[in-house]
């Protein structure tokens, strides 16, 4: 369950964990691809005294950066967290307040488009999800984004700091073979990061999940990760306290993205 | 060598998940052990040996993770419990098992003058936990990182169930480190109402460590000078290192001590026993719980200690546990494999020195159980008396095959 007062933090997961996704969404996804083919714009997302972010497109090219550039494009300042939250949750709320750029807001179509087509893919229909190769694309961005939001809970969520506060430190990869995702998290000297793809130095702790139906239930909350292990579709080798303080952080991911998206059915 | 086949296990396991949280819980969950590639359910067991639910046998250094000191299913102990079942376990009132046991246990441990009884070691070290509040008025408990002391909210080691309030006074120190202990001391001057140690360090996941020349005498006397109750948990150790408490081996004299495992060869009872100045305290701090004064598991205890005491259990275990212990160092050498064999001989582990991930050992361990070896990776491991020179010569001649595997697969 989120805690009351952590708008912010799920602002921050917003900006700088949900919202880089787009570029892989543009490269991956057909519909995204068109979507900005060749699109010019530069949109800035501010929260007031929080995070912001900046997506650019040059000829149809995705950046997402997670800080304002110093000048150009159009910005959209939010008074609060929770406003902001709000657009990502597809809920109403008062509109954010253009501060700059703002004859630019025209330009910004393409990325109305795309966030539409993101939205879509990281909270499919059932009936989408019988796409196999769109169920892979979900299952791929969804992990992008969880890999992207555990650095983030783990500095600013009380419980995630506290389990990370009796995990051995050393380098966790995690693979799902079927998807083709290989990704590392680093956790050293208090300080924990996330990396998409084969580290440069030997793991301490390998995660390997077994399928793609795995991988999906492990995101939706749908199997009990010891359970998953027992039964073989989840193979843990190497320090296991690692691997377990990674599924309290995921677990407080979920308490935070994945709660809030339930919210939303 | 024939690969074991699980499939029973795996079968009970699928529907466990349905109807259980992680399908089994706790330290027996296979994601500790080796998912896949280690047995999820017993059948049965007799002496150093047991069966699973596929058939498979194992020559076994768990014992039940440490109850089993006798060997499962001692003859004589089975039928002391047998006896009392027959005339009834869980009644209105205590039986006089309750005052003999309390007697005997007092006769063993030389500085204590009452006993209690609980079920499981943390009932125990949370009880003593409180009556160390209770006599001394005060709220810190210090214990050293890394320490299991049960499965309660206070020390649980576990990242779920409790809140920052269940912690607020406890407080860590490093193994062997007397000045950390010390410094926390001075720290917290006239607020600490007990630490809590074992008798050696046996942490999962991590090498075991014998206490260093003067730590756990250091601590004694840094308790007694500053009014601090010194609490001796010998849940995993009692009754493997000395029948009095393992506190007897080691050169010092806690105040309170609490016992589990081995009291009653896998009848499920737990007992502490204090120091006469701590027994006001101990009466006032409540303590019951449903089948606390069964008495079947009483009357095992009495039987499991008299075997103990009559055919000199603990030194036959040091006997074959010194024997393990060279014969793994041997093994070692033969392959140039270094390892590091850690802790007392009735509980020992082995890790590999050049490796801090237990990839080793993870494989190590499960080329043991292919050869029906059942070895943990990750926790220390238990001998008891059924294990005799040719079971340790049948288990040493797998530790050289399975290093073998080991030094060829890495």
């Amino acid at each position: 369950m989120m805690r009351a007062g952590n708008e912010m933090l799920l602002s921050r997961l917003h900006l700088h964990a949900v919202l880089p996704a787009l570029e892989a969404l543009s490269q991956l996804i057909p519909s995204a691809r068109d979507a900005i083919t060749g699109a010019n714009f530069a949109l800035g997302l501010r929260v007031a005294d929080g995070p912001s972010a900046m997506v650019t497109a040059v000829s149809g090219v995705l950046r997402v950066e997670p800080a304002l550039a110093p000048s150009g494009g159009a910005v959209l300042h939010f008074f609060q967290p929770r406003q902001l939250n709000a657009i990502f949750l597809q809920r109403s709320a008062m509109p954010p307040l253009p501060v700059r750029g703002w004859l630019q807001l025209a330009r910004l179509r393409p990325f109305l488009r795309l966030a539409k087509v993101l939205d879509s893919t990281l909270q499919p229909s059932e009936a989408a999800l019988t796409d196999v190769e769109f169920r892979r694309n979900h299952l791929l961005l969804s992990f992008q984004v969880a890999l992207r939001a555990v650095p983030i809970v783990a500095r600013e969520d009380p419980l995630a700091r506290r389990a990370l506060a009796s995990t051995p430190p050393g380098l966790l990869v995690i693979r799902i073979p079927d998807l083709d995702f290989v990704a590392w998290l680093d956790w050293r000297e208090g300080q924990l990061s996330s990396h998409l793809g084969e580290p440069a130095e030997p793991a301490t702790t390998t995660v390997t999940i077994r399928d793609e139906e795995t991988a999906r239930l492990l995101l939706v909350a749908g199997i009990d990760p010891q359970a998953a292990l027992g039964l073989g579709r989840v193979r843990v080798d190497g320090l296991i306290p690692l691997a377990d303080g990674l599924d309290v952080l995921l677990h407080r991911v979920d308490a935070y993205l994945g709660a809030a998206a339930r919210t939303r059915s | 060598m024939n690969r074991p086949d699980y499939a029973k296990s795996a079968s009970l396991f699928t529907r466990a998940t349905q109807v259980i949280p992680g399908g089994i819980y706790g330290h027996t969950s296979p994601a500790a052990v080796l998912p896949g590639a280690s047995p999820y359910y017993a059948a049965r067991a007799e002496g150093c040996r047991y069966w699973d639910v596929d058939g498979n046998e194992f020559l076994d250094f768990m014992c039940g993770y440490g109850p089993i000191v006798l060997g499962y299913h001692h003859p004589e102990v089975e039928e002391a419990a047998a006896r009392q079942a027959r005339d009834g376990n869980c009644f209105n009132h205590p039986t006089s098992l309750m005052v003999e046991l309390a007697e005997r246990l007092v006769s063993l441990v030389d500085f204590a003058s009452w006993a209690v009884f609980g079920k499981n070691g943390a009932d125990m070290t949370t009880w003593c936990v409180q009556v160390a509040r209770e006599h001394t008025g005060a709220k810190k408990i210090l214990r050293v990182a890394g320490a299991y002391h049960g499965s309660h909210a206070w020390c649980s080691p576990g990242h779920g169930g409790w809140i920052e309030e269940d912690r607020a006074h406890i407080h860590a120190f490093p193994w062997n480190d007397l000045d950390a202990f010390q410094d926390l001391v001075k720290k917290h001057r006239g607020e600490i109402a007990g630490v809590i140690t074992t008798a050696f360090h046996h942490p999962a996941f991590g090498d075991s460590a014998l206490p260093a020349p003067g730590f756990l005498r250091g601590i004694q006397e840094t308790a007694r000078a500053e009014g601090i109750v010194f609490i001796l948990d010998d849940v995993r150790s009692g009754f493997r290192m000395h029948l009095g408490g393992s506190y007897r081996l080691l050169d010092f004299e806690p105040d309170l001590i609490c016992f589990c495992k081995a009291l009653a060869n896998g009848h499920p009872i737990s007992a502490a026993l204090g120091r006469e100045e701590l027994k006001a305290a101990a009466g006032r701090v409540f303590l019951t719980g449903s089948y606390w004064n069964s008495a079947v598991p009483m009357a095992a205890a009495l039987s499991t200690l008299m075997v103990i005491e009559r055919d000199g259990i603990i030194e036959r275990i040091g006997k074959v546990g010194a024997e393990l212990r060279e014969g793994f160092l041997k093994a070692a050498a033969r392959h140039a494999l270094p390892i590091r064999y850690t802790g007392h001989d009735s509980m020992p582990f082995m890790t590999f020195a050049d490796e801090s991930n237990f990839l080793r050992s993870q494989f190590f361990c499960r080329e043991m159980m292919h050869r029906g070896v059942f070895l943990h990776p990750h926790h220390n491991w238990f001998l008891c008396a059924a294990h005799r020179s040719d079971d340790i010569v049948r288990t040493l001649a797998a530790v050289d095959d399975a290093m073998a595997a080991t030094k060829a697969a890495f």
